[in-house]
Formats: structure tokens, sequence, C-alpha cells
């Protein structure tokens, strides 16, 4: 799909340039904005959720086992992290989306963590203790 | 004064200053702000943990087996939406009807387990929302977190009662998708409560 905006100043020209694709994406059935691009099929999705499905069971497993419990929180902080982003970036679909939904998602996420961060520093939460040791 | 208001026609798509969709773009600007929402009440209960001075403590509540299986149902509701909207935009309305209602009633498990939770803290355990400062940090989240699954749930079965209706088409699943990005944080946001709440010990 084009990368060019689609616009009214703009709109014609992508139509002229790109009938191709215009044609390509009218196969689709269903409207597709500028930047995006196709969406993964079910049996991706469904791969996801496997891999979503092992990384929940790992923590659990990781939570009981008692030698590895001194790299627990960094651990368990990875793997939700792994987590997190493979939902964002397939279930979400940011990865084929345009990167205007990334940058509004993404923002309000980096002012949240500095409000964690900055709030448990400042208040020397246990929290904090327990990943600096 | 008359003003000149450009009427789209039905399947015409729209066209915009930025071309990108303007209900999509609201969703994710408010998921982006959702995110500070649940980031104060997150960074409350962290500040909190371990400080409270009266039982019972979150290792003494905890079921984690239990919350386990909670979170691996949000899990798969989160699944049962990207497979609606996948239908959807196949233009196979009856299997998209299958899998909204499916994510709804797995919403719906969530939400059971949730009040099955809350009642054995506060008639088991004496953990009650004003009675330490990890009751009140750990009900407002959670509680927060699980209106928002309740809004999730009301949403999915209204898009299912309206596909009936023929409001939900192919040309319009911009609908389920906007709907399903709602669900989906939803999902991340209990990833993110079930391993700092529920795994990381005080």
């Amino acid at each position: 799909m084009s990368d060019l905006p689609l616009s009214p100043s703009n709109a014609p020209a992508v139509a002229a340039g790109h009938g191709a694709e215009a044609a390509h994406e009218e196969s689709y059935g269903y409207e597709r904005v500028a930047g995006e691009h196709a969406h993964p099929n079910a049996a991706k999705y469904v791969q996801i959720a496997l891999i979503l499905a092992v990384l929940t069971a790992f923590e659990v497993t990781v939570y009981y086992m008692q030698p590895i419990h001194e790299y627990l929180v960094p651990i368990l902080l990875t793997l939700s992290a792994i987590k997190f982003v493979l939902v964002v970036l397939f279930y979400m679909h940011l990865k084929f989306d345009s990167r205007i939904f990334s940058a509004l998602f993404t923002l309000g996420l980096l002012i949240a963590g500095g409000i964690i961060t900055t709030l448990i520093i400042m208040f020397r939460s246990y929290f904090f203790a327990a990943i600096t040791g | 004064m008359a003003y000149a208001v450009p009427v789209l026609a039905h399947h015409e798509p729209e066209v915009t200053s930025t071309g990108l969709n303007h209900r999509k773009l609201l969703m994710w600007a408010f998921l982006g702000s959702d995110c500070l929402f649940f980031g104060t009440f997150i960074s409350t209960y962290m500040l909190y943990r371990g400080q409270s001075i009266t039982g019972p403590t979150p290792k003494e509540v905890f079921n984690i087996p239990y919350t386990s299986v909670s979170a691996f149902v949000l899990l798969v509701s989160s699944l049962a939406m990207v497979l609606a909207l996948a239908a959807i935009q196949r233009g196979d309305v009856r299997r998209m009807r299958i899998w909204i209602m499916a994510t709804a009633l797995l919403g719906m498990t969530f939400l059971g387990g949730q009040f099955y939770e809350f009642t054995t803290f506060v008639t088991h355990d004496h953990l009650t929302l004003h009675g330490s400062i990890f009751g009140t940090t750990f009900f407002v989240l959670t509680g927060f977190h699980g209106a928002h699954v309740t809004v999730g749930c009301i949403w999915l079965v209204s898009v299912f009662v309206l596909s009936f209706f023929g409001k939900i088409r192919q040309d319009n699943s911009l609908d389920v998708e906007i709907a399903g990005l709602y669900w989906h944080f939803v999902d991340i946001v209990w990833i993110i409560i079930f391993t700092l709440v529920y795994l990381v010990p005080v």
C-alpha cells in the first residue's frame, strides 16, 4: 500500500499514481486507511495466542521456582513486556497501521511510565529496592 | 448564515487531513490517555505495597493458580476478538457473531471470577476497601480494570445485537476493529496488573 497519506490535496495523486494498488485494496472488501498494511490471517493470530499462553504459563512457573527467586522480578517484568508488545503489535495491529497511531499510544505510555518510575524513585518504594537489590 | 456541509456517500471512504480515520485516531488518543489513568493507580499501588500496618498481606490472600486462570481467560478472549475482526473483514458476519459473543462471554467469565475473588477477600480474608492501604490500592486498581471490562462486554454485546440489524458489515468493519482496540487494551492492562500486583513479591 502507498505510504503517501490520503488527504484532500493529494487524493487525486494517490488515485492516479497507484491505480493498481487501489484495485488491490478493493479486494480486501473493507476500508483501509493510508499507511495501513494487510492484517495477519487467523493462523497468525492463533500462533500469537499460543506464544502468549506459553509465556503466561512460564510466568506462573517461574513464580514457584525457588532457585531463581533472586531473579524473579526482572524475569517477570521481561515476560510481561514481551506479552504486552505482542498484543499491541499483532492484535492491535500497530505493526501494520500508521505510525501516527503508534506515536499517540507510545506518548501516553511513556508519560505513564515516567509517572510510575518518578514516583517510585521519589518515594523509595520496596518495589524499587527489590529491583536494585 | 448557512454553511455548506460536505456529505459523503454511504460507502465512500472518509477523506481527512491526516489520511487516517478520525474515529480510529480518537480511539488511539483515548487509549494513550487511559495509560495515564491506569498508570496513576498502578504507581499508587506500587508505592504503598508492603506498607500496610494491618493485615491481611497480599501473600495471605492471593490465589495465584486461580488468578492465572482468569488471566488465561482474558488472553483467550483477545484471540476471539481478533478472529471476530478477521471474520467481518472477510465478510463472514455469522462467524463474526460467534467470535464476538465468545469474546463477551469470556469477558463475563473474567468478571465473574473477579467478583468471586473480591467476595472471598472481603468475607473470608477481611480485606476491605477501607481496612488497609493494601485493600484500598488493590480494590481501586483492579476494580477500575473490572469496570473497563464491563464496558467492553456491553460494547461487544451491542455489536453482536447490531449485526442482526445489518449495522455491522464488511465495509464498516472498522466498528468491530475499534471495539477490538478497546478490548485488547483491557487485556494488556491485565497483563501488567497480573505481573506487578499478583506475581512480583512484596
